[in-house]
């Protein structure tokens, strides 16, 4: 035996090839993002993205088109309404009320139950990352496709819609507002059915059942129920006064509550980053049974 | 991430920029023209005629209105002397008002564009000045024919013909002589403040300018000289362009040349001061649509005004139960408007302007 001399320098243990060291979460996820971003672009749900958000620039289309030729003014419950209050009103009902849920429930739900589904799960977990990332990678992936299909439909309708009767520089700061509000909405409610679909096994039941049962409901029922929902926050922040404009509803604002704009927006960025949390525990955790 | 995933990425970061960018540069570089606008000069041409300094402008499209079926119903149950005063005016000048003009831009500057030279400079300088033009086809040779019989005198200014009244006239005509009362051996002089003197100025062929004199000389000098005009004040050239198309009569300018001198309810008062532009427009056709637009300093004086238009509009609606045949206009009140904007827009229907000619029908 022999050993090596003492001003040699000690030579150190050969370490595993770059290529099969364990990535970290973060490096983990965005390589899961770059592989799900293209298959949730170009998925079955794609047409289905394309004509939630295609239809309210169809509308503006339509009602720009109708005051082009000069045809009579659009009317709801007998009142004239303008171009920056169909906006508003396009904002917070077709938007924030319903594509964005829609949206997020649509592709929150299926970041693991679709891969559940079509057995491809064990693939992903086959490999040498953390399972959270698998989640977050898809997460991320649903967030960037969403984004960046809502709110280039919101900046067409603004720019078809929102200046009739307006200045640009006078609504651009509800403009920005509104595009913020939307991004918020996509990750608060994304975070929550990511987890739905992580965690139980008919997520979109659930789902639909919270959005359009749930949330309708706490809204009008007195007390705090109203807190335990995600539009209630967004409702606090929302810029336009669409809620109508009659003696009804003068008298509904002084009843309304709402949170204060810090509690609103530390709500919805607070909801969307623990429930992806919560998300990424459970995929950590569960064990999924494939049917076979 | 494949070729077509980054096609479409960079196609939607492209529209959201381009808006953005847009948007930025109408915020923070005072306004771009809309969509509504792009592309062609906002406004009548004779825009160019308006200095930059003009607190209010307002047009009214009379050919519109005169032919509308709003004005076809008002006419005939229009009393006598309307029609007959019209069929004068025309004998005398040749103009049919119904059919010869064509539109009227009018505005005001809060101060004189020019200062007067006379003794008068002083009081014209508290008060608002401002100028009519008249697009639509004038008999030139027969309104100066009428002109000068009435004591007129037709001068050129820079090639343009203008009447006004004969200044040795007007002089003799400003100290009158009174005879002693009965009784009274003190002779009494009294002087006659006739203020600035009026002028017509044929601008170009169917362009006529009705004014004060100094207004009408400033005028054409400035356009002479092609200073800068309201087309060069961003922020009205936005205003209107938001408003020709969809309306037939319509007034934008400063709220503080409005409210300087009017009487308003306190409520309102104290809210206006916040108010920096505002935008009148109305749509005369088989009814009449309206719609009232300001544009606060910021978000909160904008919200302070809803709620104050929206209280108004609460008490205008109780109040209204009583007249029921009004509850349609008040139904059609609507205050709106988002970030610094706010908006009151109403309509009487034709249905409604049909009612009222019958009421009125059956008065006589």
């Amino acid at each position: 035996m022999t050993s090596a001399p003492a001003n040699v320098p000690a030579v150190a243990p050969p370490s595993l090839p770059v290529g099969r060291r364990s990535p970290s979460l973060w490096v983990a996820a965005v390589r899961i993002f770059d592989l799900s971003l293209a298959r949730m672009l170009w998925s079955r749900g794609t047409i289905f993205m394309a004509l939630l958000v295609g239809l309210p620039v169809v509308l503006a289309v339509l009602v720009r088109a109708v005051q082009a030729i000069g045809g009579p003014a659009m009317r709801v419950d007998g009142q004239m309404v303008t171009g920056p209050t169909i906006f508003g009103f396009m904002v917070w009902w077709l938007y924030l009320r319903f594509i964005v849920p829609v949206l997020a429930l649509y592709y929150g739900t299926a970041l693991v139950a679709d891969e559940v589904e079509d057995k491809t799960i064990t693939y992903l977990f086959t490999r040498p990352i953390p399972r959270g990332a698998v989640l977050l990678g898809k997460f991320l992936a649903y967030f960037v496709c969403t984004v960046m299909v809502v709110l280039p439909s919101l900046m067409i309708v603004y720019f078809l819609m929102g200046l009739s009767g307006a200045t640009l520089a006078g609504t651009f700061p509800s403009l920005l507002k509104d595009l913020g509000l939307i991004v918020l909405g996509l990750l608060a409610y994304g975070g929550l059915f990511a987890w739905v679909g992580a965690q139980f096994k008919r997520p979109l039941v659930i789902g639909l059942m919270f959005v359009f049962g749930f949330e309708q409901a706490a809204l009008i029922i007195p007390g705090s129920l109203r807190y335990l929902t995600v539009s209630f926050y967004l409702q606090s922040i929302v810029p336009h006064a669409v809620m109508g404009e009659g003696v009804m509803s003068l008298l509904q604002s002084l009843v309304e509550q709402k949170a204060s704009l810090g509690t609103a927006l530390g709500m919805l960025v607070a909801i969307g980053v623990a429930f992806v949390y919560l998300a990424m525990r459970v995929i950590a955790r569960r064990e999924y049974v494939l049917e076979q | 991430m494949n070729r077509t995933s980054r096609l479409f990425l960079m196609g939607s970061g492209f529209v959201l920029a381009a808006g953005l960018g847009t948007g930025l540069v109408a915020y923070y570089g005072g306004g771009l023209p809309t969509l509504a606008s792009a592309g062609r000069a906002v406004g009548p041409d004779e825009l160019k005629y308006v200095p930059e300094a003009a607190a209010v402008v307002a047009y009214a499209n009379v050919r519109d209105v005169m032919n509308s079926e709003f004005r076809q119903k008002i006419r005939k149950v229009l009393p006598d002397d309307d029609t007959k005063g019209q069929e004068e005016f025309q004998r005398e000048t040749g103009i049919n008002i119904e059919q010869d003009i064509d539109y009227v831009l009018a505005w005001m500057t809060p101060a004189p564009a020019v200062a007067a030279p006379d003794a008068d400079a002083k009081e014209k300088g508290s008060r608002p000045v401002g100028l009519v033009l008249l697009h639509g086809r004038f008999d030139t040779a027969r309104l100066e024919a009428l002109a000068t019989s009435h004591g007129g005198v037709v001068e050129t200014i820079d090639g343009i013909r203008v009447v006004r009244p004969d200044p040795a006239k007007r002089e003799a005509n400003r100290t009158e002589v009174e005879a002693p009362a009965p009784g009274d051996t003190q002779v009494r002089i009294r002087r006659h403040h006739e203020g600035v003197a009026p002028m017509v100025a044929f601008l170009e062929p169917g362009l006529i300018a009705l004014g004060e004199e100094p207004t009408i000389r400033a005028a054409i000098a400035h356009n002479a000289s092609g200073g800068r005009t309201i087309r060069d004040n961003q922020e009205i050239v936005n205003l209107i362009g938001d408003l020709e198309g969809s309306s037939n009569v319509w007034a934008v300018g400063r709220m503080d040349a409005l409210t300087k001198n009017a009487s308003l309810p306190e409520p309102l008062a104290q809210h206006l001061p916040a108010v920096k532009w505002f935008s009148a427009s109305s749509h005369v056709g088989a009814g009449i649509s309206g719609l009232l637009r300001a544009e606060a300093r910021d978000d909160e004086a904008a919200k302070n005004l809803r709620d104050v238009l929206q209280g108004f509009m609460a008490m205008a609606k109780l109040h209204a139960g009583q007249k029921p045949e009004f509850a349609p206009i008040m139904q059609s009140l609507q205050v709106s408007g988002t970030g610094t904007t706010v908006a009151l827009s109403f309509e009487v229907p034709p249905a409604l302007v049909d009612a009222l000619v019958e009421l009125k029908n059956n008065a006589n």
